[in-house]
C-alpha cells in the first residue's frame, strides 16, 4: 500500500518508526509516514488513537510528560526528532504551519486579530510597513471580508468560522512547505465546516503546500485527501487512496469505521457492499426495527402525538443593545407516540432552546409546548412534577452530564428518589434492570462515572433518563460527542429501546447524517425558524428548502455516496 | 441487535474526580511531602506540648534569664524571665493553631452556605455579594480592635475577628464554583427531574465544591496564624502570661539585642506553619484538579 516510491524526489516529510510515550505509557507505536511535496494526507482515527499526538510529535510540541522515544522525523532529510530547540523554533511556523482545532481558544482574546497574524510574520523576521501589508493580504486570502476593518477587531467579534480563517492565515503566513491541520473544523457547524475546508484545501493547492489533515471523520478525510491513513491504538492499520479505503477496506477496524460513517453507509448500501449494519440504517423511515415484522415498535401514530409544539416563540433580551433576540420564532411540530422527531440545525438555530422549553428549564415568550396536552411552563407544582416525570433529558457531553462525585447507582436512581418511587430494595432492583436494558454490566453500579468510557457514560445517562419510565426522551446532541463507532452503538441502543419500551424521542442534532438512521420526522431549523419539515425520506430525497440542500451537501463523504 | 457489543467498555480518559486513594498517590510530590512533614512536626509539637514540654509555659527561672540555645535544660534558651523558649513555643503553637482552626471553621460554616445561596439564587446574589464587599472594606484589625474593646482582648475574640475577615473570600470562592456548577449538564438534568434547589445544592453542588473549599481553607489557615501573631503582638489577642507565637515575638523585641534567639524560634515556627499549609494547599489544588492530569 505505501506509494511513496513513485515520486522522483525524496518525500518532503519522512517519518520512520516513530514512538511516542506519555510517561511510561506508549501512545504512538512505530508510525511510518511519508508526505510528498504538495500531497494531502489525512489521518483518521477515534479519540485516543494517537493521531493528534503524531502531529504534536512532528512539531516537537508534546504536552506534559510526552516525549519521542524512538524513530526519526525527517523534513527534507533533516531529523527533527534530534534537532535542538532553537532549530525547532525556526521550523515551526517557518517550514511547518499548524492549524489548531479550536478557534475559540487558540486566539488571544485581548489582542487584535491583525496583530496576532503580524506576530507570526515578525517571528519570521519581517519588519516595517510590509508586515501590515502582508497581514491584509493573508486575511483577504483566507477569506476574511473587509480585512482592513476586521484586522482591528478582537476575537470575540468574530464567528467561529471567521476565527478559524484567521488561524489559517496565521498558519500560512510564512508560506510553510507543510501544513498540519488538527481537526481544523470539528468545532464548527457543518455548512461552515465545508466552506472552511474547501478554502483550506484550495489555498494549500494554490501554494503547493503539502498537508496532513487529522480528523475523526472518515468521510471528511476521503473528500479532501490524496491518501487516507487509518490509526488505531497508536499504530497505522491501513493506508491507501480514499477510493481504496472506503470501497474495499482491508483492516477489520477500517471496515467497522466505514460501516459506521453515517454518510458512507448510503454509498455502501447502494453499492451492494456486504455490511450488515448498513441495511438496517438505510431501512427507510422505521427506526431500525431489525427486520422483525412482528414488532412494529409502536411506529404508527395511532395513539396520537406525545408532544405538540404550536407557534412557539422565545425571545431573549440582548444586554447592552436594548434589542430582542428571537431564539425561537414561530416553531410548530409534533412527536408521534413511540416515534422519533429530529430537530436539525446549526448552532444558533434555536434547537436547544426548544428542548429546554419542553423540559421546563425555560419559559416560552408565546406559543405552547405541550406534553400530553399540558405545558410544563406555567404548570402548578404538582402538575409540573407529574409532567417532568414523563419527559427526561439526555445531554450531549457524557463527561459533564453525570455528577462525578456520585456512584453510577446513585446517578441512575436519582430520579426515582426525587419522584419518591419505590423503597431502597426496589430501587436497587430497578437500577440493575435499567443497567441491563442499556447493556451495561451490573457491577458498574458501584463505580464512579470517572471510571467509565464516554460510551458507557452515555449509556448511564440513558439509563437515568429511563428510570422513571418516561414517555419522551429529549436527546440533545446525545451522540455528537462520541466517536463514530460508539455513536453507532448508542444509536442502535436507542432504536432497540424504542422498540421494546415504546418511548418517543425528540432527537436534536446538528448532523443530518446521524438523524437519518433514527428519526421518523425531521424538522430543519435555521435561526429560530422552521425551514422545512417532513418525513425522513421526503427531506432526504426531495428537500424543498435550499438550506436543507446545503446541509445535505455538507455531509462529509457525501461525494462518495453518489 | 448491536453488532459490536461492549467494545466501548474499555475505560479511557482520566477520571474527572479524584478518589481518596488516587488523591494520596497524586500527593506524592516533593512539594506536598515537604509541606506535610513541616506541618506534622509543628502540629505534633503543639498537640503533645503537655507531655513533651520540659517546663511549664509560664514557669519562670529568675536565676537563668537570657540563656543561649543549647544550654543544658533549656534546649532553645530562655527569655528575660528565664522561661523556657522551647516549652513556650510548643504551647504557643497550640494557641496559634487553635485560632487558625476556629477562624477556618467560622469562614467555612458562614461562608459556604452564603456562597451557595448567592451563587444559586439570583435574588440573593446582590445582597450577599454587597455584604461581603462591605466586610472586605473593613480591615480585620479594626474589627479586632472593636471586639477587643467590647469583650476585652482574648483568644476567642481574635479568632472570631480573623474568621469574619476570611468569610468574604470563602463566599466568593463558593459562589463562583456554584455559578459554574449551576450551568453544568448534570445539574440541568437534575432540574429537569424536578429536583428542588436545596436538594441540588446539597447533593450536587456542595460535593463538587468541596475541593475548592478545602484548598481555600489551606489558604485561610496560614493567614489566620499570621493574623493571630499580629493581634497578639499588638496586645489585642491572647493575653500574657499565656504563650502564643505572637506574644513571644512581642516580648522578645524588647531585648532583641541581648537574646535574638528568643524571637528567632517563634518566628521560624510561624514560617513553618504558613509555608507548610501553603505547600500542602498548592499540592492539594494540583492533585484535586483533574485538568492537570496528563495521561
Amino acid at each position: 500500500m505505501p506509494q511513496d516510491a513513485d515520486h522522483s524526489a525524496a518525500p518532503l516529510l519522512r517519518v520512520r518508526g516513530l514512538d511516542v510515550a506519555y510517561g511510561d505509557t506508549p501512545v504512538v507505536r512505530g508510525v511510518d509516514l511519508d508526505v510528498a511535496r504538495g500531497e494531502r494526507v489525512a489521518i483518521v482515527g477515534q479519540s485516543g488513537s494517537g493521531k493528534s499526538t503524531v502531529i504534536a510529535a512532528l512539531l516537537r510540541l508534546l504536552p506534559g510528560a510526552g516525549r519521542i522515544t524512538g524513530g526519526t522525523v525527517e523534513l527534507d532529510g533533516e531529523d527533527l526528532a534530534a534537532a535542538g530547540e532553537a532549530r525547532m523554533r525556526a521550523v515551526r511556523g517557518g517550514r511547518i504551519g499548524l492549524v489548531p482545532q479550536d478557534p475559540g481558544t487558540n486566539l488571544n482574546p485581548a489582542m487584535r486579530l491583525g496583530d496576532q497574524v503580524a506576530d507570526a510574520l515578525r517571528a519570521g523576521g519581517l519588519r516595517g510597513p510590509a508586515v501590515r501589508q502582508r497581514v491584509l493580504e493573508l486575511l483577504a486570502e483566507a477569506g476574511v471580508p473587509e480585512p482592513e476593518r476586521r484586522a482591528k477587531q478582537f476575537p470575540h467579534e468574530f464567528s467561529g468560522g471567521m476565527r478559524q480563517r484567521v488561524l489559517i492565515a496565521t498558519a500560512l503566513a510564512r508560506e510553510p512547505e507543510l501544513l498540519l491541520a488538527d481537526e481544523p473544523t470539528s468545532a464548527l457547524d457543518v455548512t461552515v465546516q465545508r466552506r472552511i475546508l474547501d478554502h483550506l484545501v484550495a489555498l494549500a493547492e494554490a501554494h503547493g503546500t503539502a498537508m496532513i489533515l487529522v480528523t475523526h471523520d472518515l468521510g471528511l478525510a476521503a473528500d479532501r485527501a490524496d491518501r487516507v491513513i487509518v490509526m488505531l491504538d497508536g499504530r497505522i492499520v491501513e493506508q491507501g487512496s480514499p477510493e481504496q479505503v472506503l470501497r474495499s477496506p482491508q483492516h477489520e477496524y477500517t471496515r467497522r469505521l466505514v460501516a459506521a460513517a453515517p454518510a458512507a453507509v448510503v454509498a455502501q448500501g447502494e453499492a451492494g457492499v456486504p455490511a450488515g449494519r448498513a441495511a438496517v440504517v438505510v431501512a427507510p423511515g422505521a427506526p431500525a426495527d431489525d427486520g422483525a415484522p412482528g414488532a412494529p415498535g409502536g411506529d404508527g401514530p395511532a395513539a396520537g402525538d406525545v408532544v405538540t409544539v404550536r407557534n412557539l416563540v422565545k425571545e431573549y433580551r440582548v444586554r447592552g443593545r436594548g434589542g430582542l433576540l428571537r431564539a425561537v420564532d414561530d416553531v410548530s411540530f409534533s412527536v408521534p407516540r413511540g416515534g422519533t422527531t429530529a430537530l436539525v440545525g446549526e448552532s444558533g438555530s434555536g434547537k436547544t432552546t426548544v428542548s429546554r422549553i419542553l423540559l421546563g428549564l425555560e419559559t416560552p415568550t408565546s406559543g405552547e409546548a405541550l406534553v400530553d396536552g399540558k405545558a410544563i411552563a406555567g404548570a402548578g407544582r404538582a402538575d409540573r412534577r407529574a409532567l417532568r416525570r414523563r419527559v427526561q433529558p439526555v445531554f450531549q457531553d457524557p463527561y459533564a452530564s453525570l455528577d462525578p462525585t456520585h456512584t453510577v447507582e446513585r446517578v441512575v436512581d436519582e430520579p426515582l428518589r426525587i419522584f419518591g418511587i419505590g423503597d431502597r430494595e426496589s430501587r436497587r432492583a430497578r437500577v440493575a434492570e435499567l443497567l441491563d436494558q442499556v447493556a451495561l454490566p451490573r457491577d458498574v453500579a458501584q463505580r464512579h462515572p470517572g471510571a467509565l468510557s464516554g460510551g458507557q457514560r452515555q449509556r448511564v445517562a440513558i439509563a437515568r433518563a429511563l428510570a422513571p419510565a418516561p414517555e419522551l426522551l429529549v436527546l440533545d446532541e446525545a451522540v455528537s460527542a462520541l466517536d463514530v463507532l460508539v455513536q453507532e452503538q448508542i444509536l442502535d441502543l436507542l432504536a432497540d429501546l424504542q422498540e421494546r419500551l415504546g418511548v418517543s424521542y425528540l432527537f436534536i442534532s446538528h448532523d443530518l447524517a446521524v438523524v437519518r438512521g433514527i428519526a421518523d420526522n425531521v424538522v430543519v431549523l435555521r435561526q429560530g425558524r422552521v425551514e422545512e419539515q417532513g418525513s425522513v425520506d421526503d427531506v432526504f430525497h426531495s428537500p424543498r428548502a435550499d438550506y436543507t440542500r446545503d446541509l445535505l451537501g455538507a455531509i462529509p463523504g457525501a461525494a462518495f455516496a453518489r | 441487535m448491536t453488532v459490536i457489543e461492549h467494545s466501548d467498555l474499555a475505560p479511557e480518559a482520566a477520571p474527572a474526580v479524584v478518589g481518596p486513594r488516587r488523591l494520596l498517590s497524586r500527593l506524592r510530590t516533593p512539594q506536598a511531602i515537604t509541606g506535610a512533614a513541616m506541618l506534622a512536626v509543628v502540629v505534633l509539637a503543639g498537640l503533645l506540648a503537655p507531655l513533651l514540654a520540659p517546663h511549664g509555659p509560664a514557669e519562670v527561672h529568675f536565676d537563668a534569664p537570657f540563656q543561649l540555645p543549647g544550654t543544658v535544660g533549656f534546649a532553645l534558651g530562655t527569655d528575660d524571665l528565664g522561661r523556657d523558649v522551647l516549652s513556650r513555643m510548643m504551647y504557643g503553637i497550640r494557641a496559634s493553631l487553635m485560632v487558625g482552626i476556629v477562624a477556618v471553621g467560622l469562614a467555612v460554616v458562614v461562608g459556604t452556605p452564603l456562597g451557595l445561596a448567592a451563587g444559586y439564587w439570583r435574588l440573593l446574589d446582590a445582597p450577599v455579594s454587597r455584604l461581603t464587599d462591605v466586610t472586605l472594606a473593613f480591615p480585620f484589625l479594626i474589627l479586632a480592635v472593636g471586639l477587643a474593646a467590647i469583650n476585652g482582648p482574648s483568644l476567642a475574640g481574635a479568632a472570631i475577628s480573623l474568621g469574619i475577615a476570611q468569610v468574604p473570600t470563602m463566599v466568593r470562592v463558593v459562589r463562583a464554583e456554584t455559578m459554574r456548577l449551576k450551568e453544568s449538564p448534570f445539574v440541568l438534568a437534575a432540574t429537569a427531574m424536578d429536583a428542588s434547589g436545596p436538594r441540588i445544592l446539597a447533593q450536587h453542588v456542595l460535593p463538587n465544591c468541596l475541593s475548592a473549599i478545602i484548598v481555600q481553607a489551606t489558604v485561610i489557615m496560614p493567614a489566620a496564624v499570621l493574623g493571630e501573631a499580629v493581634l497578639s503582638f499588638l496586645g489585642l489577642g491572647i493575653q500574657p502570661p499565656t504563650p502564643s507565637l505572637g506574644i513571644m515575638l512581642s516580648d522578645a523585641q524588647q531585648y532583641l539585642g541581648r537574646a535574638p534567639t528568643a524571637a528567632l524560634f517563634p518566628g521560624l515556627a510561624i514560617v513553618a506553619i504558613c509555608l507548610g499549609f501553603n505547600l500542602l494547599g498548592d499540592a492539594l489544588r494540583d492533585a484535586l484538579d483533574p485538568s492537570t492530569d496528563r495521561k
